[in-house]
């Protein structure tokens, strides 16, 4: 790795747990409380590319499981691994990976990264979160998907948020640029 | 000793320096000029953080393009926000990195830590959140985590912008106490008293380049 | 400054060394899995209890404090048990749960951050034929926690700048210059970086 990805690695780690320091952003009609801190995948997702991505969420859970409370609400440690949240956390590092994947396919139009931010910030981490929540509860998937999805209008939320902060990034700062003057 | 060969940079379709050629070998050397003159440029060209589209630059023979890890290894480099420059929690710890290249035994490494840290009036900070510090101490950190590891030139790009002027000054004496090559970009005339040689850069090229006293009553004649 | 989870203290499981308490919690976690009678979970429950609170001297009110976010959890397992299962079965999940994250707490409040790194270190270390630089990893670690202040005061910052204009209710016209800010910042770290001999890190001797 470079020294620039280790920064930008370093970087969009720390951005993700600040965003976890935030308070809650209260959304009306939704249950539960929406943190920002998923924001933060979606935007190195899109903003850093895939594998970059991919470590800095990564190197947030090394850090949560050595002992920081850098989860919303001051959690952390090894207990979050083991509860029914933990498939949510193992998806992270795979869903940044896939929105930087499908992002550096497809372009940076403000839809195609709202769809990435769907298929990867929103499916996968689902499609690995509700089967652990099951499994975790000893509940059929059916009921772990119906607790689940209270997620779903806060993250379609952030999937929306995420797009444009990143289209406008992107536009403001081209990745690819030297170093200024 | 640097030599700047026929140097042109363009940043994003901009000609910031148009064909520069310069020998760099006086011990103290100062560059002025306005916002946007190509003076940073100039300064990052030296140790090879920014590389020429055009012609060379050489460190004691080592190309910047091809050599980079032995022209930084020569050439230390002081920014302008030391916050940026900063990269570990706390003093000692910062200080420690820059010699992480020369892949020293803990004991000598500590060793060489606190002599750096008293050699800069420091040592009284060594477990402080380097973050905490003033804008005029955390320079001085940022310096002597630069010089820890002894190299031959420094090349300073604004070092005193941020500061007070006691900071400013304070931050300048320490600079002028040292014993290796420097060579400093900055705002204040003020601080090339002593200096050997000061180079005026204006859009892009030397437009003056002398002693002191020939130098900065040509530049401020400018600004007028 | 970032503070970790870790309470000091000279109880006989902070005075374990962190491999055995993790090995432990492994071995813990697998065995919880095999019990499917309630009063022996209940005892184990209740022991678990006892050896956090008590023995490692972390008291009533933290042990309180790592059981409130799974309430929830635990009051959806007693709803799902209507539908799907038997009371006795959601007893036997709800404390499998609760002692499993106690156990894990208990390892992250007794153990020194620095102790936790170490471990991490030396299994990194067994992946370095693979190209794994465990120095590098500490690095990172440590750039990171040094970094989430400094991103945390930019995004407080930002957040004041656009109050001012009227802007705070606008999540873009807050988080676009928020990113912009720290990818020039991460521009200027890496030339620091790179300054500083970065590239010679790696070499070997």
């Amino acid at each position: 790795m470079s020294a620039r990805d280790t920064v930008l690695v370093a970087m969009f780690a720390a951005l993700t747990a600040a965003l976890g320091l935030l308070p809650p952003i209260p959304v009306p009609v939704v249950p539960v409380p929406v943190t920002a801190q998923t924001l933060g995948i979606m935007l190195a997702g899109c903003v850093i590319g895939a594998r970059r991505a991919a470590f800095a969420m990564l190197l947030l859970l090394v850090l949560l499981a050595l002992g920081l409370p850098l989860l919303s609400g001051g959690r952390g440690g090894l207990g979050v691994f083991v509860g029914p949240s933990a498939g949510y956390l193992i998806g992270w590092p795979l869903g940044a990976y896939c929105i930087g994947a499908l992002v550096s396919r497809f372009g940076t139009t403000i839809g195609v990264l709202f769809l990435a931010n769907c298929l990867g910030g929103i499916g996968l981490i689902y499609a690995i979160g509700i089967p652990v929540m099951a499994l975790v509860l000893d509940l059929p998937l059916e009921s772990a998907a119906l607790a689940g999805s209270a997620f779903l209008p806060g993250d379609l939320i952030k999937a929306g948020v995420a797009s444009a902060v990143a289209a406008g990034v992107l536009r403001a700062y081209p990745m690819q640029k030297n170093a200024s003057p | 000793m640097i030599s700047v060969d026929h140097v042109t940079v363009r940043l994003q379709g901009r000609v910031v320096l148009d064909d520069v050629a310069l020998s760099l070998t006086e011990r103290r050397i100062g560059v002025i000029g306005d916002n946007g003159s190509g003076k940073s440029t100039l300064a990052k060209l030296l140790n090879g953080l920014l590389l020429p589209d055009e012609g060379t630059v050489t460190v004691d023979g080592f190309d910047t393009r091809s050599h980079g890890k032995e022209v930084r290894s020569r050439v230390g480099f002081l920014f302008q926000n030391p916050d940026n420059q900063i990269v570990m929690p706390t003093v000692a710890e910062d200080l420690a990195l820059g010699l992480k290249p020369l892949r020293l035994e803990a004991e000598r490494v500590r060793q060489c830590v606190s002599e750096t840290l008293e050699r800069f009036a420091l040592s009284h900070m060594a477990d402080r959140s380097a973050h905490l510090l003033s804008g005029g101490e955390k320079q001085l950190v940022a310096l002597a985590g630069v010089m820890i590891s002894e190299p031959d030139i420094l090349v300073c790009d604004e070092p005193t912008t941020l500061l007070d002027r006691r900071n400013a000054a304070l931050v300048m004496k320490t600079i002028a106490g040292l014993s290796c090559m420097v060579i400093t970009v900055t705002h204040h005339v003020e601080h090339l008293d002593g200096f050997d040689r000061v180079l005026v850069i204006d859009e892009g090229r030397v437009a003056h380049d002398g002693t002191p006293d020939q130098a900065i009553p040509s530049y401020l004649e400018s600004l007028s | 400054m970032i503070a970790g989870l870790y309470l000091p203290g000279d109880s006989v499981i902070h005075q374990l060394s962190a491999p055995v308490k993790l090995s432990l919690m492994v071995v813990m976690g697998l065995a919880l899995v095999l019990v499917d009678h309630i009063f022996v979970m209940v005892s184990v429950a209740i022991t678990t209890g006892f050896v956090f609170s008590v023995l490692a001297g972390l008291g009533f009110a933290r042990l309180w404090l790592a059981t409130r976010p799974l309430l929830i959890w635990v009051l959806f397992i007693a709803l799902a048990q209507f539908w799907f299962v038997t009371a006795e079965a959601a007893v036997l999940v709800s404390l499998r749960l609760v002692t499993l994250v106690w156990v894990a707490a208990l390892v992250t409040y007794t153990t020194r951050l620095s102790e936790m790194s170490d471990v991490l270190v030396a299994i990194c270390s067994v992946f370095r034929p693979l190209g794994v630089n465990p120095e590098r990893i500490s690095f990172l670690i440590a750039l990171t926690i040094r970094l989430i202040p400094s991103v945390f005061e930019i995004v407080r910052d930002v957040r004041d700048v656009q109050k001012a204009r009227g802007l705070e209710r606008s999540y873009t016209a807050m988080f676009v210059p928020v990113l912009t800010r720290l990818l020039r910042e991460a521009d200027a770290l890496s030339d620091a970086l790179v300054a500083r001999g970065f590239e010679r890190w790696g070499d070997q001797q």
